[in-house]
């Protein structure tokens, strides 16, 4: 469970570039998506705190809490666990293509090859690999051959709302519909669809905070639309931006940071 | 014809600490068709002189010499083969095997001999049974007869692989003596119809009339 | 002889009291021998003919497409399915693709894990014993096995009993699935209860069956692509490893190729909408008329993969190739392409230039029109040319395998029809080993750590080639084997320490025995018998005792066995629970376990009744004679 969290958080602990500027009308998907692009696009190292609120009909609540930091120069990554007590200083490395997990209770490094699918979860490590939006999805169109785009209200907010349609067969979600905030080009809500076209999930970016003149989602809300009640819950904090120092990215730190 | 020949017999054992020279240099020789009785007080040695000739126990000196081959220089499997062909035994426990009837004891020896037919074997050994006048028990295990039965079937057994000597060791001595006497009437009808030899020991003078020779032995030495 | 035997038996009854206790002793160190291992025996068959055999098959061929993830796909089904059922021949009984996925199951406001297994009930011609065995596999408590493959309900599904409970549905209610198809999308599928089926074996209790062309379908296999084969065969254990290896040469894959037209894309026109995949469901059918313009100008070529991944075999291409433009690391790296000097003439294209390639892919499905790909489209840019001779042709177009294979398998050419045109680096050619095979056949493994290091060592490699593995029961569950072999020694050592204690029983015995019998020994001497005559008889003697024990011991474990298997456990959450049959101890007793148990007591009996007979042997008769008692 916690694993497959990694891989969200790397795709949603994202940092906007600067002084995204404002959409002007008319606007095509392709240019939407470019924006949404931009934003996961990282050129900075990261430090971070989330928190992970889960909720699942009939198990309560769990609060899974963690320390993120990323080194820019060669996009390696390292997650600490801080709670719950269970997984407490249990923690996850990568750097270029090694991918490690430590074990706090019984001291020890699993390596993950890049092909090997992590821990019996059916996430691998390519998982990890990023792929650009454009990459995988190309814009939905109509019957008449225009793409599926409309101009909605969400609260009081001007958004965009367009559907985009995978166009390779290995991603999670074949369907994807985006609300996009007009002026600013951040999604404010997403919703993911099966190959059947069922929704899935649901995603609302709720909060966005400017960090050193990026827009980061501070707080994101994932409902499980197929299993009704269950839902997830991510805030992030006290995000640095400020250089990281190499020693941190070693087996040796993250042995040392759980003892 | 001789068909022993013995030549500055010894025998000495060990018990416990001390030697035991149970024969001391015995010379002696018998011819086929003898009637021949080893005489002496217990412990003069007659049955360890029997059991050499009987090729059960081995000499310590001297040569012995049984149907023209010594048997002192005879490794264990030949000597288990001359006994079997050439050496019938008659115990004084009579010593029959009591898992076996009459007829079984009495095949046995025949039996051991490999490459003989089953009804040979059987022919021979009832025509035995009968010439010592158990045709009747034919069937009974050992323990369903009595000492002089026994004996009788000893008998047959010892004389039905036709051996050149049977040795009898103080055969009448379980046995009272009129039944003793029979016995020893047995042998000596027996020594005349099949021509064989036979050499007893007794230390029993009632039985020693029945010899056609006798041997005195005293001290492991004969006496004259 | 026969009178040794005779004598050595009668005198086993002489000490009936003495005998009848050993023995008894020895009776029931053989019952528990063979019923120890029976059950050890009996655990392997569950695992192996009941769950292996079933999840993997006799004789085991496996495909996988992924790049990096596990993607069992087989572009080709009748023809992999042709080379399997031909080779295996008469062995055979039947065939099935291994198809299951585990899913995230929704009922009446109740979720459960489920494992969705599909059966095919439409095209499969049963014999009576499969019918038993699925009649007897599947207990119906509603509707009927048939029902799977009926076509007017969306889905049928049997579950178990259990899993229905738990799911709070019942006949014709809906539960709806969450899983992961084979490339790994999300989907949702709402599946029909036509049935719920009680079912003793734990191990079904999580099943869920469909029909297998509705389970293809939903996992998104084309109806013309397979996953893994499962073949069962009639005699396994004599067959599967044999059949296995004849697949397996039967399976030496030919070169890959795409026989395609190609014309330049002109650089200007890059508002043209991307064309860099083949099969767009949304296209429209003007794609396919649009591409008849300038049929002329568009010279045939074949497109030729060479593995650079493999770095050995990349070098081999470096040193076999002469480049007249293009630097060496984008010509052979991952988006590696080099077009001939004699293509580039014609098509006067230089390094940089855009080209599309159509070619024509072997299945046009007519039933399913979302697949219906008339003519496959892809375009890639030139890296590089390369000076062309007789070894490398001259209207040939190399390509890197990451840039090649997905476009190769996603619209698979027609290679047996095509081969007449296109051009194939002969076999000498010194760079033939580093060109692109339609699969990559793994090698034959012997063992179960054998198979995984095999498929670790491949996925290192990044081979970009679907990889085939052929395996056996026999090597892929290997570990099953040694499993029982190791439940075996477990108990055969517990019963070995058994035994010893009996052994010391039958010395003692024999040594008092012997005692009580010397002068008899000494009697049989003296009449003439021969030393290794007397020893037999000892011998003989225990080895008898021996046999009435072991055919004692065997006839109380069978009854034994009969009774336990008549006692039901009712494990229903206890992992255990898998190695009981329907409730109940499952035992199978085998003539070569028990004749080898019993062969093995024998021949230690014997050994240990020979020293004290030999001694018995040794015995001088004169001494023996003398001995009283």
């Amino acid at each position: 469970m916690v694993r497959k969290l990694v891989i969200i958080l790397l795709f949603f602990i994202v940092l906007g570039k600067e002084a995204l500027l404002a959409v002007a009308e008319p606007t095509t998907i392709p240019e939407l998506m470019k924006k949404i692009e931009q934003l996961q696009e990282m050129t900075t190292d990261v430090m971070a705190r989330v928190d992970l609120t889960q909720t699942k009909t009939g198990q309560g609540t769990k609060k899974i809490e963690m320390l993120y930091y990323r080194r820019d120069s060669d996009d390696s990554f390292m997650i600490v666990m801080i709670a719950p007590e269970i997984d407490k200083g249990n923690g996850y490395l990568r750097v270029g293509d090694n991918f490690w997990m430590y074990r706090r209770n019984t001291r020890t490094f699993q390596h993950i090859n890049r092909d090997e699918n992590i821990g019996g979860s059916d996430a691998n490590a390519d998982d990890f690999e990023k792929r650009k939006l454009t990459e995988l999805y190309a814009p939905s169109k109509d019957a008449s051959g225009n793409e599926i785009i409309s101009t909605e209200k969400l609260g009081a907010v001007s958004v965009f709302r367009f559907e985009i349609v995978a166009k390779v067969n290995d991603v999670d979600y074949p369907k994807k519909i985006y609300w996009v905030m007009q002026d600013k080009g951040l999604p404010l809500k997403e919703q993911s669809f099966s190959a059947s076209g069922t929704l899935m999930q649901t995603a609302y970016y709720i909060n966005y905070t400017i960090v050193e003149k990026r827009y980061v989602a501070v707080k994101q809300l994932f409902i499980d639309e197929f299993e009704k009640g269950n839902k997830t819950l991510v805030e992030i904090s006290g995000i640095s931006t400020k250089k990281l120092d190499d020693s941190l990215f070693t087996k040796a730190y993250l042995e040392n940071i759980s003892k | 014809m001789n068909i022993i020949e013995i030549k500055e017999l010894t025998k000495n054992y060990p018990l416990g600490s001390t030697i035991v020279h149970a024969l001391r240099g015995i010379d002696f020789n018998i011819a086929s068709g003898d009637f021949l009785s080893i005489v002496g007080p217990s412990g003069s040695g007659k049955t360890t002189l029997l059991n050499i000739i009987g090729c059960i126990d081995n000499a310590s000196s001297g040569s012995v010499n049984i149907g023209g081959v010594e048997i002192t220089k005879l490794n264990d499997k030949e000597i288990t083969d001359i006994r079997l062909h050439k050496i019938g035994f008659i115990f004084q426990t009579f010593n029959l095997i009591p898992v076996l009837d009459v007829l079984e004891n009495v095949e046995f020896p025949l039996l051991l001999m490999k490459n003989r037919s089953k009804s040979e074997v059987k022919k021979r050994a009832e025509s035995l049974i009968d010439a010592v006048g158990l045709s009747e028990h034919i069937k009974h295990r050992p323990s369903e007869l009595s000492g002089g039965q026994r004996q009788r079937v000893a008998i047959a057994r010892a004389l039905v692989t036709n051996p050149d000597i049977v040795l009898a060791d103080e055969p009448t001595a379980n046995l009272d003596s009129a039944t003793g006497e029979q016995i020893l009437e047995l042998m000596k009808e027996m020594n005349r119809k099949e021509k064989t030899t036979f050499i007893f020991s007794t230390h029993d003078s009632n039985v020693i009339k029945y010899a056609g020779y006798v041997l005195k032995i005293k001290d492991g030495k004969m006496v004259n | 002889m026969k009178f040794l035997f005779i004598i050595s038996l009668r005198n086993l009854f002489r000490q009936k009291r003495r005998n009848i206790l050993l023995g008894s002793a020895m009776a029931f160190g053989v019952m528990i021998l063979i019923i120890a291992n029976s059950f050890s025996h009996g655990i392997s068959d569950i695992l192996f003919n009941r769950i292996v055999v079933y999840v993997a098959g006799h004789v085991n061929i496996s495909i996988n497409e992924g790049k990096g993830r596990d993607l069992p796909l087989f572009r080709d089904r009748d023809r992999l399915t042709k080379i399997a059922v031909e080779t295996a021949g008469d062995k055979l009984i039947e065939y099935n693709e291994g198809v299951g996925i585990f899913l995230r199951a929704i009922g009446n406001g109740k979720v459960e894990n489920l494992v969705l297994v599909g059966i095919n009930t439409i095209s499969r011609t049963l014999t009576q014993k499969q019918r038993e065995e699925i009649n007897e596999s599947f207990k119906m408590l509603y509707g009927k096995f048939k029902d799977l493959g009926n076509k007017s309900i969306e889905n049928p599904a049997i579950l178990s009993k259990e899993k229905a409970d738990a799911l709070s549905v019942k006949p014709n209610d809906i539960v709806r699935v969450r899983y992961r198809n084979i490339y790994g999308q999300t989907q949702s599928s709402r599946l029909t209860v036509v049935g719920i089926m009680s079912n003793d074996n734990i191990f079904m209790q999580g099943v869920m069956f469909v029909e297998l062309t509705n389970l293809k379908e939903m996992m998104g296999y084309r109806p013309y692509e397979c996953g893994s084969i499962k073949l069962t065969l009639k005699e396994p254990q004599k067959d599967a490893a044999d059949v296995a290896d004849k697949i397996h040469s039967a399976l030496r894959p030919g070169p890959a190729f795409i026989l395609a037209t190609a014309k330049v894309l002109n650089q200007d026109s890059s508002m043209n909408p991307d064309v860099s995949t083949s099969e767009n469901k949304n296209s429209n059918p003007n794609t396919i008329s649009s591409n008849n313009q300038n049929a002329d100008t568009s010279p045939r070529v074949t497109l030729i993969p060479f593995m650079g991944n493999d770095e050995p075999l990349k070098k081999l291409m470096l040193s076999s190739f002469k480049l007249s433009s293009g630097n060496v690391k984008d010509v052979f790296g991952k988006d590696g392409m080099m077009v001939s000097d004699y293509l580039a003439d014609i098509l006067k294209i230089k390094q940089g230039d855009k080209l599309e390639f159509h070619f024509k892919p072997k299945f046009i499905t007519k039933d399913k029109p979302e697949f219906a790909v008339r003519e496959a489209i892809f375009s890639a840019v030139v890296k590089g040319i390369f000076i062309s001779d007789d070894s490398t042709g001259k209207e040939t177009i190399y390509m890197h395998e990451a840039l090649f294979y997905p476009k190769f398998y996603e619209n698979l050419p027609d290679l047996q029809s095509d081969s007449k045109f296109a051009f194939i680096p002969k076999e000498k050619a010194s760079f033939k080993p580093a060109l692109g095979t339609e699969w990559v056949l793994l090698d034959r493994s012997r063992s179960t750590d054998d198979l995984k290091q095999k498929l670790r060592a491949a996925g290192r490699k990044k081979i970009k080639a679907a990889t085939i593995d052929v395996n056996s029961m026999y090597e892929s569950a290997s570990d099953v084997l040694k499993l029982e072999n190791a439940l075996n020694i477990i108990t055969f050592t517990a019963v070995l320490i058994l035994f010893f204690i009996i052994l010391v029983g039958v010395v003692n015995t024999l040594r008092m025995t012997i005692r009580e019998r010397t002068r008899e020994i000494g009697t049989i001497r003296a009449i003439g018998m021969q030393k290794k005559d007397v020893l037999l008889i000892f011998v003989i003697e225990t080895a008898i005792l021996t046999a009435f024990a072991s055919i004692a011991g065997t006839i109380l474990a069978f009854i034994s066995m009969a009774g336990l298997s008549n006692i039901a456990f009712q494990i229903t959450d206890n992992p255990m629970g898998i190695l009981l049959v329907k409730d109940r101890l499952h035992f199978v007793p085998t003539f070569i376990g028990i004749v080898g148990n019993i062969g093995f007591i024998l021949f230690i009996s014997i050994i240990t009744a020979f020293f004290p007979s030999r001694k018995a042997a040794n015995l001088s008769a004169a001494d023996a004679l003398r001995h009283f008692e």
